[in-house]
């Protein structure tokens, strides 16, 4: 479908206040005039920050689900629980649900972020021409979907508050999860500086690669 | 001079569009790919401050209660957010306790904050200078309120800790649901309607 586009006209919506103005350039740098808010053709080296955002986002990940998540003190003895371990013992408990549900939000969820986030970048780069509206439906799925890895994080915290049982057992979290909070903001960021816009760009160009 | 009439590019895929106003609760698409579009739709400030204000009587509610309790053999655990940052801090864990409270308890409160301080201001038809980075500040922190995925870890929590002796639900957990459905609603305000009555009280 050929629509016109804003860049060809040079017509951008305000990113804060939906204002439309018109005659921006790809090179000056605009400022809305009703609030300030700086306007871009397209989000700033969008390529290439996503690609930093993505890099640390995994390099965060492996220490995230390898080092301890949770410590629990009690009585009989010290242990550390990974991610992993934990959904384990979520199982072995007979919390199957809660055992998925946490290996859904810590596991998959963020490892598929950053494997879809990367395709994407990959199709831009590769000029791919097909399929354009599902990858868009793909990356707004991203996007939506990236605060619920937080959820770990926000159970760690309310475990800790809760298990306080006197001189019965001890919660603490363990240093995975500081690596565990950096992933998941990283990979926020990471979806926030893409631009799905370039996707369409990349496909409409001549000389494309048919998909 | 660029008028509301202005053609408008999907967000997504930068193809142009008229900008529509809503009727009731239509929602409008982009055509070559499918993403929402925004729409303008009409606004009824009073109601919007009224939502803000429940919103942060929630919040009151939701963090000055107990979320759950526990009561074993003469002990009291209370669990509130606050309570449990502190717990978290305390524990050794200072990192996690600031990132899970900047998202589920310092933004949404600024948020909430700042959005009956805006409303407020044009509903009484005041304007004042703080108004544009009030709103400016409204849009930044959008992505980091995290609330209703802090009353999942609520439920799941309490799914968790199922069979343990003489769990309370209280009356945090109420405030956090009615936190969650409030504050999901108070997303879906137009905020351009916001600019635009901002921009019309004032100088430019």
């Amino acid at each position: 479908m050929n629509l016109d586009t804003g860049r060809e006209h040079g017509i951008v919506a305000c990113p804060v206040c939906a204002l439309v103005t018109r005659g921006v350039g790809a090179t000056k740098r605009a400022a809305c005039r009703r609030c300030g808010g700086s306007l871009q053709l397209r989000k700033t080296d969008s390529v290439g920050r996503t690609w930093a955002f993505l890099i640390a986002a995994t390099l965060a990940y492996l220490p995230a689900n390898l080092l301890p998540i949770l410590h629990t003190r009690t009585l009989l003895g010290d242990r550390a629980d990974t991610v992993f371990s934990g959904i384990l013992a979520l199982w072995d408990g007979g919390s199957w649900d809660l055992a998925l549900i946490v290996f859904l939000a810590s596991v998959v969820i963020p490892l598929a972020k950053i494997g879809c986030l990367a395709v994407l970048l990959l199709s831009i780069r590769f000029r791919w021409s097909g399929r354009c509206r599902e990858r868009t439906d793909l990356y707004r799925l991203v996007h939506w979907i990236g605060p619920w890895s937080m959820l770990d994080i926000f159970v760690i915290v309310l475990l800790v508050a809760l298990v306080q049982f006197a001189s019965l057992a001890q919660v603490e979290p363990g240093t995975g999860a500081i690596a565990f909070g950096a992933m998941v903001v990283l990979t926020m960021m990471a979806a926030q500086s893409f631009d799905p816009r370039l996707m369409w760009d990349a496909a409409s160009k001549p000389g494309s690669s048919d998909s | 001079m660029t008028a509301r009439a202005a053609p408008t590019p999907c967000p997504s895929c930068d193809a142009l569009h008229q900008r529509a106003t809503a009727v009731g609760r239509q929602r409008a698409y982009c055509r070559r790919c499918g993403s929402p579009m925004p729409m303008t739709r009409p606004t009824h400030l009073p109601t919007w401050l009224a939502l803000a204000v429940a919103a942060a009587l929630a919040f009151l509610i939701a963090n000055g209660f107990p979320i759950v309790e526990m009561h074993l053999r003469g002990e009291h655990t209370r669990a509130t957010l606050p309570g449990a940052l502190w717990a978290t801090w305390d524990a050794g864990s200072a990192p996690v306790a600031v990132l899970a409270g900047l998202c589920a308890l310092l933004f949404p409160l600024i948020t909430i904050a700042l959005q009956c301080f805006t409303l407020g201001s044009l509903v009484t038809g005041r304007r004042p200078a703080a108004l544009r980075p009030a709103l400016r500040a409204v849009t930044a922190l959008h992505p980091w309120n995290m609330v209703d995925v802090f009353l999942l870890a609520v439920l799941v929590s309490v799914a968790k800790l199922r069979g343990e002796p003489r769990l309370i639900l209280d009356a945090g957990l109420a405030g956090f649901m009615l936190l969650t459905v409030l504050m999901v609603l108070l997303s879906t305000f137009d905020t351009g309607a916001l600019w635009e009555r901002a921009d019309a009280r004032g100088p430019p």
